[in-house]
């Protein structure tokens, strides 16, 4: 457990740990305000390990050998798949009636969970910080999903800052979900309307309860605020 | 360039003070207990050659100076001295300085093989004492000087500007923090391609100018640019070396000069650590660096970045941590895309301050000591820093002049907890 990379500060009245590690991906950087010990909060960061790597295993579609890219490749069908993955293919299917089929993770002519996997990631990681009696933590997925549970150090929810437009936001127990293209030339969101990559420097954030329905609103906003070529930032 | 004390401790999370006890003590100095805002310290100067100006700078900028004295045989230093402060008063000799009783403190930036009895001249007069360093012509020296402090309980400083420079404050703690993993070595060195000699008026005045060639008078590139980097070695390791070996040679500045111009040195901790330094100065494209090697990551001091193996802690996560224990409240600044699969970036490493350093640590310890002068309290660590650093550079310089592998001559063992070091330990041999 010690080599989990992390700083570790002694009560004031309460721990403060701070570990990161590479995820999905991208990162995860998870700060704990704790009473409980530093190797037990060690403990708990390896288990969050342990949980993403099995989320990865299973749905990571850049991963030829996951689950999902055994789905994919047609080696298996839908009924061979394990409980998990079938209730997320449900949710998301549920998540693409819902927004009238603004979300669909089925765009790419294949299955691709991509940020939906990663906002319930963060529900997961939440439910077991919660689990291990975890209350005060901030969870960060790559800067994009932003988990707030209980308190931060100073008291009052968790406050963000986006460093490009200075805009400043206090969490409580919600997740901060940004989807879009951060620069100009990037483009990875395919408008399931007209088959296209949205296009242009735009960026969408959304306050919800939960990771993954933050992933599915972001999307949506992002999508219906770019449709036509509208451009907006908010 | 001068920094602002607030902005200083500002950047480091450290308003309020007490945060980095453990690892940089002597910033309490800026902790306030006492107002001096009204105060002003009447100081003396000397030796205001080219590095002393240089202090004198700052030290002229600072409302709680007044410097009132100054003390040099060397006329254009004199001359130049006094386009800074006009109306100081001029000695030819610095016992008469020291005779002045308004003067309460010293600022002492003469040739290295005189600041020992300046120094033990100017506690035995009463005054407080910032000591260039290195701080004495041998261990003995050094030892006397910091015994001398000791026993009078004046304020005792040395020119370790990197102790109060943000950067090398702010990545100790990161490495006492365990942020780069285990420290297993310290590389260091400091290169240049010139010749290190002052243009000398007439012959005669040869060895005075260029004091820092001749054996009588300097040790070198061991006392004049090693004592800041062993240093950052013993700083980070949080311990001394066990035993030191090192070569020097003139291979190339073959001018009449008695000191080397080319220097490797190995100083080895009791566990194998290690920590090298070395200097060359036929050769300046690899210039001046201290690298912290850690099984996570590296640091580079000078450049300010450091950089990690694998993956890299988040600046802004660092600074939040930071400002909680200061009790202010911070933003945590991150807001980007929803992820895809990422191609390899090279590693650019990041800012330890998360920009280009500004600025190194001179003002501040100028400052520094003129606060602790005036409260008459000694900031803890700082004169042990200095006092080992000294050490450090003068048994290295002996392990070199004699081709030897040496032991830590634990006779000059000092009492300080950071090291592990007390006197009784040097008694007991």
């Amino acid at each position: 457990m010690r080599d989990i990379a992390h700083i570790f500060r002694a009560g004031r009245p309460q721990n403060i740990l701070y570990a990161w590690f590479p995820a999905m991906h991208t990162r995860i950087d998870a700060i704990f305000v704790s009473q409980q010990s530093e190797d037990f909060l060690l403990d708990v960061v390896g288990r969050m390990m342990s949980l993403i790597r099995h989320l990865e295993q299973m749905g990571d579609c850049f991963n030829p050998d996951s689950e999902l890219s055994v789905l994919n490749g047609g080696r298996i069908g839908q009924e061979s798949l394990s409980r998990e993955l079938r209730s997320i293919l449900v949710q998301c299917e549920g998540w693409r009636q819902t927004t009238g089929g603004l979300f669909d993770v089925t765009v790419e002519g294949r299955t691709n969970l991509s940020g939906y996997l990663k906002g319930y990631a963060l529900d997961r990681l939440k439910q077991l910080l919660e689990e291990q009696g975890v209350k005060n933590a901030l969870l960060n997925m790559g800067n994009s999903s932003i988990m707030a549970m209980g308190e931060c150090a100073e008291g009052n929810g968790w406050r963000v800052v986006n460093p490009e437009t200075g805009q400043g936001i206090v969490l409580h127990d919600e997740c901060l979900t940004t989807s879009g293209n951060d620069s100009p030339g990037r483009r990875h969101i395919i408008d399931p309307q007209t088959r296209q990559y949205v296009e242009g420097k735009s960026l969408v954030s959304v306050i919800t309860k939960g990771g993954a329905e933050g992933e599915v609103r972001s999307i949506e906003k992002f999508i219906k605020t770019n449709h036509n070529g509208q451009k907006t930032i908010s | 360039m001068r920094q602002d004390r607030r902005e200083f401790l500002k950047a480091l999370g450290l308003l309020g003070g007490g945060l980095l006890a453990a690892t940089s003590p002597w910033l309490n100095v800026f902790a306030e207990v006492k107002d001096t805002s009204a105060e002003r310290l009447r100081l003396g100067i000397i030796g205001p050659g080219s590095r002393g100006r240089l202090l004198m700078g700052f030290l002229a900028k600072n409302p709680k100076v007044d410097i009132v004295a100054i003390a040099d045989i060397y006329q254009p230093s004199i001359d130049a001295a006094l386009e800074i402060v006009p109306t100081a008063k001029v000695y030819k000799n610095y016992r008469r300085l020291l005779e002045d009783k308004r003067i309460q403190a010293v600022l002492v930036a003469t040739p290295l093989n005189t600041h020992c009895q300046i120094v033990l001249d100017a506690m035995e007069a009463g005054k407080h004492v910032y000591c260039e360093k290195t701080i004495g012509y041998d261990m003995a020296q050094c030892k006397k000087m910091y015994d001398k402090h000791l026993e009078t309980g004046l304020v005792f400083f040395t020119g370790q500007q990197r102790l109060f420079d943000p950067r090398y404050v702010k990545a100790m703690q990161m490495v006492h923090d365990g942020v780069f993993g285990e420290v297993t070595k310290v590389r260091s060195w400091w290169n240049r391609n010139r010749d290190w000699r002052r243009d000398v008026p007439e012959p005669r005045l040869e060895k005075f100018i260029n004091w820092r060639l001749y054996k009588a008078s300097s040790k070198g590139l061991m006392t004049e640019l090693a004592c800041h980097q062993l240093q950052v070695g013993t700083w980070a390791l949080g311990k001394l070396p066990a035993q030191v070996m090192g070569h020097g040679s003139i291979n190339y500045w073959k001018d009449g000069r008695e000191v080397y111009d080319n220097i490797s040195t190995l100083y080895i901790f009791d566990d194998g650590k290690k920590m090298e330094w070395g200097s060359d100065i036929a050769n300046k494209f690899y210039g001046l660096e201290e690298q912290i090697l850690g099984s996570k990551g590296t640091v580079e001091l000078e450049r300010g970045k450091f950089f990690y193996e694998e993956i890299a802690p988040q600046p802004a996560f660092i600074q939040m941590i930071n400002e909680w224990q200061q009790d202010i409240f911070g933003d945590t600044a991150f807001a980007g895309t929803s992820w895809v699969a990422e191609t390899a970036n090279p590693n650019r490493g990041e800012y330890i301050l998360g920009k280009k350093p500004e600025v190194d640590g001179s003002s501040l310890l100028t400052e520094a000591f003129v606060e602790a002068a005036l409260t008459g309290r000694q900031p803890a660590g700082i004169a042990e820093e200095g006092y080992y650093a000294s050490i450090l550079c003068l048994w290295g310089h002996e392990a070199i002049t004699r081709n030897e592998r040496l032991d830590f001559p634990k006779e000059y063992y000092i009492d300080y907890d950071v090291y592990g070091t007390s006197e009784s330990q040097a008694a007991e041999i």
